[in-house]
């Protein structure tokens, strides 16, 4: 019983003050409506910039970042040899990439976006329509991997050929020297022989973006487990030849 | 009359010597060549050339057959390159892996 007749008189008491002041505050300094923000998070009325000012920002600092990416992967592979032939096709796609990216970045910084999922579907197409990192970085680390090591198998087929005129009778340099040409053997039967790519990595520069990436995973391992085969080969072929010339030296 | 056959002598001699230095070739650098009017071949490093196979008493082995100290030089530059491009390819290699994790996530 008290505590209703307190709470009707704390009721009393506000709607007083209210009234007061109403009553005390001159005529133009009557209580305006809310303005409509235009913070981050409260779009314009027709979702123009700086509407959704957050989104705007995420998009362009991921584009941003897969363009710095691509420019670097576009320069490795620039920088590689071309030794199986695959480099000019992947170059192109990289800067397509790059220059759609650049496209979609200034559309989604200038834009008017009714609503807020509507930026956010195209701020989403950076991430699963391009790949940048789950695909695309990993798919020309292959290529320029592979091309190092076939660069490399050239060089080695030379080097063969020519401790072959120097082994003569030297029964250490020639077994040295066939372990060497299995070991370069071993390389072509795994990677393919120079032009001709024909191992798992022959299919690495075709692959594309996609929202099931688990394919392009597949195909991505199963190229590094070549290479991994392919760089041990190498490896011990140097060392071989690194006998022989040592062999001839004695 | 006695001197004179000396000295007639001497000068054969002496000739028999330059003739004899000259059947042996020389070969001993630049100088002794030039002096023939020989022009002296050099290997592409600038070495002196190794000496004609047969021509002396031993028949050489394989690597040591003309050219083949260069032919080996060439070779160990070679395989240096093969390092390099090997470590290149090691660089390369670190970064193959698609791992999904750098993507990040869409909002």
């Amino acid at each position: 019983m008290s505590r209703r007749l307190l709470s009707s008189a704390g009721a009393f008491v506000a709607a007083g003050v209210a009234v007061a002041t109403l009553l005390a505050a001159p005529a133009g300094a009557r209580p305006v409506p809310p303005v409509r923000s235009t913070n981050a998070t409260t779009p314009s009325s027709n979702g123009c910039p700086p509407a959704f000012a957050d989104l705007r920002s995420r998009g362009h600092a991921e584009a941003a970042r897969r363009e710095t990416t691509l420019t670097t992967l576009s320069s490795a592979l620039t920088g590689a040899q071309d030794p199986w032939g695959v480099n000019s096709g992947l170059l192109s796609t990289l800067a397509n990439a790059k220059s759609n990216l650049v496209a979609l970045d200034q559309r989604i910084q200038s834009s008017c976006y009714p609503t807020r999922e509507g930026l956010r579907a195209d701020v989403a197409t950076i991430f699963a329509g391009y790949r940048v990192y789950w695909l695309r970085v990993p798919q020309s680390r292959i290529v320029e991997e592979a091309d190092h090591l076939g660069v490399a198998r050239g060089k080695l087929a030379s080097v063969a050929q020519t401790l072959t005129g120097l082994v003569g009778g030297n029964a250490q340099a020639q077994a040295d020297l066939t372990a060497m040409d299995h070991a370069l053997a071993s390389f072509d039967s795994t990677l393919g022989t120079v032009p001709n790519l024909t191992s798992h990595v022959a299919a690495v520069p075709g692959l594309v973006p996609a929202q099931d990436m688990s394919g392009n995973v597949a195909a991505m391992q199963a190229a590094r487990a070549d290479l991994k085969t392919a760089r041990q080969a190498l490896g011990q072929a140097a060392t071989d030849a690194k006998k022989v010339v040592a062999d001839l030296k004695h | 009359m006695r001197t004179g056959l000396r000295r007639a002598a001497l000068a054969v001699a002496g000739a028999l010597l330059v003739v004899a230095a000259g059947a042996c070739g020389g070969g001993s650098g630049a100088g002794s060549h030039a002096t023939h009017g020989t022009p002296l071949t050099t290997t592409s490093r600038g070495a002196a050339a190794v000496p004609t196979a047969g021509s002396g008493a031993h028949a050489p082995s394989a690597a040591q057959a003309p050219g083949a100290a260069a032919a080996l030089s060439g070779a160990n530059e070679q395989l240096s390159s093969v390092d390099q491009l090997l470590s290149q390819a090691d660089g390369a290699a670190g970064q193959t892996n698609p791992d999904a994790s750098q993507e990040g996530t869409a909002p």
